[in-house]
């Protein structure tokens, strides 16, 4: 009896330990998860006290000490005596504050989840190695380490990094490892590098090509021309302002050949490891006044990239000193330097440039084994590259063989899926560059000649950077590296065996589109077309639509004395020029319409709006399900295709029908017998709209209100960990507003920036410097963020400066 | 007497053990303590289950409040659990139950061996 009840209660306390110290399912493994010296409690940080205190540490491999000073937003503003020591820093604090999103990242980027998250993300896994991102990721590892600087600043950053992750304990690990129930492993270089082939991807992935073939199969070349045309139609004020100078002899532009590809139809983009083609709100504005434009007699330069808003952010902010060099920008954690910033001399920031750098090719293999692929009139021998998918819970790593042909990895064999060819994919993300370089030149520039050296080191993705200076220059190169092309080619998917159809060089940096001090007194760009139709090189058939870019440029000419705030008003405008554009002639249709009491309501409503999107305003609600309805009534019955990629024409050639076209074929529902008119599909998208919105929201009241609707959420990077997301957010704009806060994507970073003897910034962004959710500084910007307003920055001249503001101060010694 | 003596043993020791070994450290502290110290089963289940909770009550409860709740009350919802009130709860129940067993268990095998002895 004795020996059955020790049996027992043996096996009843070694069963609960047994069960509490292993993961099931999802769970982690509860006994180290929810122990207060190992798990979750460990990560709930203490409320902010004002804390003045001094931190010594002593860290292995520094060569010399760094003193680090944190302000009250938890900025960190680095002082060291050497480029290494300063990358050194710069990693280890953002080790500190963002370890498990440079983990994360570096992770989805190389095509490594499953070996922590399991079956679940292999063919996400599978998508980042068939799209080459190690390749790219090692071609530009070798670049950046064949240069002094880069390779100091990187083994720097690394070293920095790894002696936080050293010292780390499991009750120290950031609570998203210990969720998954994962260790933090050790950075390399190589993952900086993956960090900047994951920015290209979100920026410089996506192809319209597969979308435009098919089209061109089903609707015939004339057709096309027609509602794809090259330039729009109804507006634009592009980036470069039309009538700049080009001050250069162009290269000759390769002979366009005719031959396109017998391609039959074209599989889905979604087959591809493509990022999804024409999100809206993925985009960014900058812009800067000249000397005579502002009230401070110096240059005054803004900007706010459009990214996913997550947490963590995707922004850090940070001050980098040295002897040579004080800047203080955001950094992107997991890639040394500073991105967008200021120093004492200079000013810059980005956005994106909508360049075609990814084309896709069809490809002949001679045979199943994949080996050979005709290409000019002779078979080629293909590369293969053996990918081994680790995945979490299987034995035996998945062997992905992903073939590489001149042009670059295939991404979808033939018989693979249900439609097309083989192809394979030439993208800028492969191409051998030195990004780092310019962002560090960037950083550390003195006038206008830095700048423009800076950029001639940039391959991709591209970015329109625009650029301030205390000599009081302004000025916008639309820059990266672009290939030398034909008109439209990569409009449509190319023939990878006809040599012509290659890339045949590259635009020459110095011929990149610029300008410097304008006439009218300020540069911009919002992603709209890079120059108007002048311009003797071909970058892409399509750009972001043009509504912001208009907008900012029309502010912007009109304004006189401006100041930061000027600026910062600017950055949240909320007014719509597609609404000036399109409402009135709109309503116009609906006069002759019959409309019953609440139809008439939100026709008042739409009628007596100053198209503004604001967040409490109805009228926004209505018009943007409008026009998204609209422009589905005009083209999904010609355009659609369940299995097919297909593509809408752009916002302005839709707006172009609309306004000049009104007899249009397009109008015709071809679903239905009758014969519809431009007002029957305005009116009907009227109805259809109401009846969606009451629907989900109630009849016509505060409901209704366009922050409500357009719900801008801003989630854990996880997309899982839901009470890991930011507390609803209430504000205006949308996509097509400079203010291009939409559901999931918005101003990801807001910068002001006052030239002059002392820089004067001032910015945010929606979260905050720490990555824990159970840190007072997880976000704690979001609030100023969603109303509008700036933080100061704090710059700092010297570690000895004072300033209220100042909390900590760590120093760093070597061991 | 004895039972408090052993409650605040078993609290020191876990206290102090928990802060470099594993979270089971929580089951071998009583389950060594009976083993080695005779009691009535009833007691040394209890006196293990409050001598442990209080450790991992008395912690949680302490950070959970030093922090806000700002990780306890977003774990909870995780969990489907109100608040970080009640994940201190559920922390201070789990540790509790662990250990009642563990000092059962060290107690029963004494038990064993000593009247295996005896005979």
């Amino acid at each position: 009896m004795k020996f059955l009840k020790a049996a027992i209660s043996l096996l009843v306390a070694l069963g609960l330990v047994f069960a509490l110290n292993r993961p099931w399912g999802a769970l982690p493994a509860l006994g180290p998860f929810i122990s207060p010296f190992t798990g979750f409690w460990q990560n709930g940080e203490p409320l902010l006290a004002d804390s003045t205190e001094t931190v010594e540490l002593k860290l292995d491999s520094l060569r010399e000490s760094v003193t680090i000073r944190y302000d009250d937003v938890g900025v960190p503003h680095i002082f060291a005596t050497n480029t290494f020591d300063v990358y050194y820093a710069q990693g280890y604090v953002t080790a500190k504050d963002r370890l498990w999103q440079m983990d994360l990242q570096t992770r989805a980027a190389a095509g490594r989840l499953s070996e922590v998250l399991g079956n679940a993300t292999v063919e996400m896994d599978r998508r980042s190695r068939r799209m080459g991102m190690g390749y790219g990721a090692e071609v530009n590892l070798k670049t950046a380490m064949s240069d002094p600087v880069s390779r100091e600043a990187l083994l720097g950053y690394t070293a920095g990094i790894n002696t936080y992750i050293r010292q780390l304990k499991p009750k120290d690990f950031p609570i998203e490892f210990k969720l998954l129930g994962y260790e933090p492993e050790l950075w390399t270089p190589l993952k900086c590098m993956y960090m900047l082939e994951q920015m290209t991807l979100t920026l410089a992935g996506r192809a319209d090509d597969l979308a435009m073939t098919n089209l061109m199969k089903a609707l015939g070349k004339d057709s096309v021309d027609d509602i794809f045309p090259n330039y729009p139609k109804l507006m634009e004020s592009p980036i470069i302002p039309a009538g700049t100078p080009w001050n250069f002899t162009p290269l000759p532009i390769p002979k366009a050949t005719a031959a396109k590809p017998d391609s039959g139809s074209m599989v889905s983009w979604r087959s591809l490891p493509l990022s999804e083609p024409n999100v809206e709100g993925l985009g960014s504005n900058n812009w800067a006044v000249s000397a005579e434009k502002s009230a401070t007699g110096y240059p005054i330069l803004a900007n706010d990239p459009h990214l996913e808003l997550t947490l963590p952010s995707i922004w850090y902010q940070v001050q980098l000193t040295t002897p040579d060099m004080n800047v203080y920008g955001v950094s992107l954690p997991g890639i040394p330097g500073v991105v967008i910033g200021f120093n004492k001399n200079v000013a810059w920031g980005v956005t994106n440039v909508d360049a075609d750098v990814l084309d896709l090719y069809q490809i002949t293999f001679r045979d199943s084994s994949h080996t050979e692929y005709k290409y000019n009139n002779a078979w080629q021998k293909t590369r293969k590259r053996e990918e081994l998918i680790v995945v979490k819970g299987l034995d035996e790593p998945i062997r992905e063989m992903v073939v590489y042909t001149h042009h670059g990895p295939v991404l979808h064999y033939e018989g693979e899926s249900h439609h097309g060819p083989s192809l394979a994919v030439k993208w800028i993300g492969h191409e051998p560059g030195n990004s780092f370089k310019t962002f560090y030149e960037l950083n550390i520039a003195k006038n206008y000649d830095d700048y423009r050296q800076a950029l001639t080191h940039y391959v991709g993705p591209a970015q329109n950077f625009i650029f301030a200076d205390n000599g009081k220059n302004i000025a916008m190169t639309v820059n990266g590296k672009f290939p030398l092309k034909w008109k439209e080619q990569g409009k449509y998917v190319l023939d990878g065996s006809n040599p012509a159809h290659d890339w045949q060089g590259w635009i020459p940096a110095d011929q990149n589109p610029h300008v410097k001090n304008p006439v009218r007194g300020f540069v911009s760009s919002a992603n709209q077309s890079s120059t108007a139709p002048d311009y003797p090189y071909y970058i892409n058939w399509r750009f972001a639509p043009s509504e912001r870019g208009i907008r900012i440029n029309e502010r912007l000419d009109r304004m006189t004395a401006a100041t930061a705030d000027s600026l910062r008003d600017l950055q949240n405008d909320n007014f719509s020029v597609l609404a000036r554009t399109i409402l009135p002639t709109l309503l116009t249709y609906l006069n002759s319409r019959p409309l019953n009491a609440s139809q008439k309501a939100a026709y008042q409503v739409l009628e007596s709006w100053d198209m503004i999107h604001s967040p409490e305003a109805l009228a926004p609600s209505i018009f943007d399900e409008w026009t998204n309805r609209l422009a589905t009534a005009i083209w999904k019955d010609e355009l659609h295709s369940d299995s097919l990629s297909f593509r809408y024409p752009t916002r302005d050639r839709t707006l172009y029908l609309i306004l000049n076209e009104p007899n249009a074929v397009w109008f015709d529902d071809k679903t239905t017998a009758a014969k519809e008119t431009i007002g029957d599909i305005v009116y009907g998208s009227f109805k259809a709209t109401l009846d969606t919105l009451t629907s989900k929201h109630g009849p016509m009241s505060p409901a209704w209100q366009w922050a409500t609707v357009k719900n801008t959420e801003i989630r854990h990077l996880s997309r899982l960990l839901k009470p890991f997301n930011a507390p609803p957010v209430q504000n205006g704009g949308g996509g097509s507003m400079v203010n291009a806060t939409t559901r999931h994507h918005g101003p990801s970073w807001r910068m002001v920036v006052e030239l002059g003897p002392e820089p004067k910034a001032y910015g945010l962004y929606p979260g905050g410097q720490s990555g824990n959710p159970g840190s007072p500084l997880y976000s704690s910007m979001l609030d100023k963020w969603e109303k509008g307003e700036l933080n100061p920055l704090l710059y700092l001249a010297s570690p000895k400066d004072t300033n209220p503001r100042l909390t900590s101060t760590w120093i760093l010694t070597k061991k | 007497m004895k039972t408090l003596l052993n409650y605040l043993l078993m609290v020191a020791a876990t206290a102090l053990l928990q802060l470099f070994m594993p979270w089971w450290t929580i089951a071998l502290v009583p389950f060594v303590v009976y083993l080695l110290r005779p009691e009535r089963p009833l007691v040394a289940y209890a006196t293990s289950l409050a001598a442990i909770a209080t450790v991992w009550m008395v912690y949680a409860i302490f950070l959970h409040t030093t922090s806000g709740g700002s990780m306890s009350d977003r774990v909870a919802q995780l969990f489907f659990l109100p608040n970080g009130g009640a994940l201190v709860g559920t922390t201070t129940l789990l540790s509790g139950l662990v250990a009642g067993f563990a000092g059962l268990a060290g107690h029963y095998i004494r038990s064993a061996v000593v009247s295996e002895k005896q005979a």
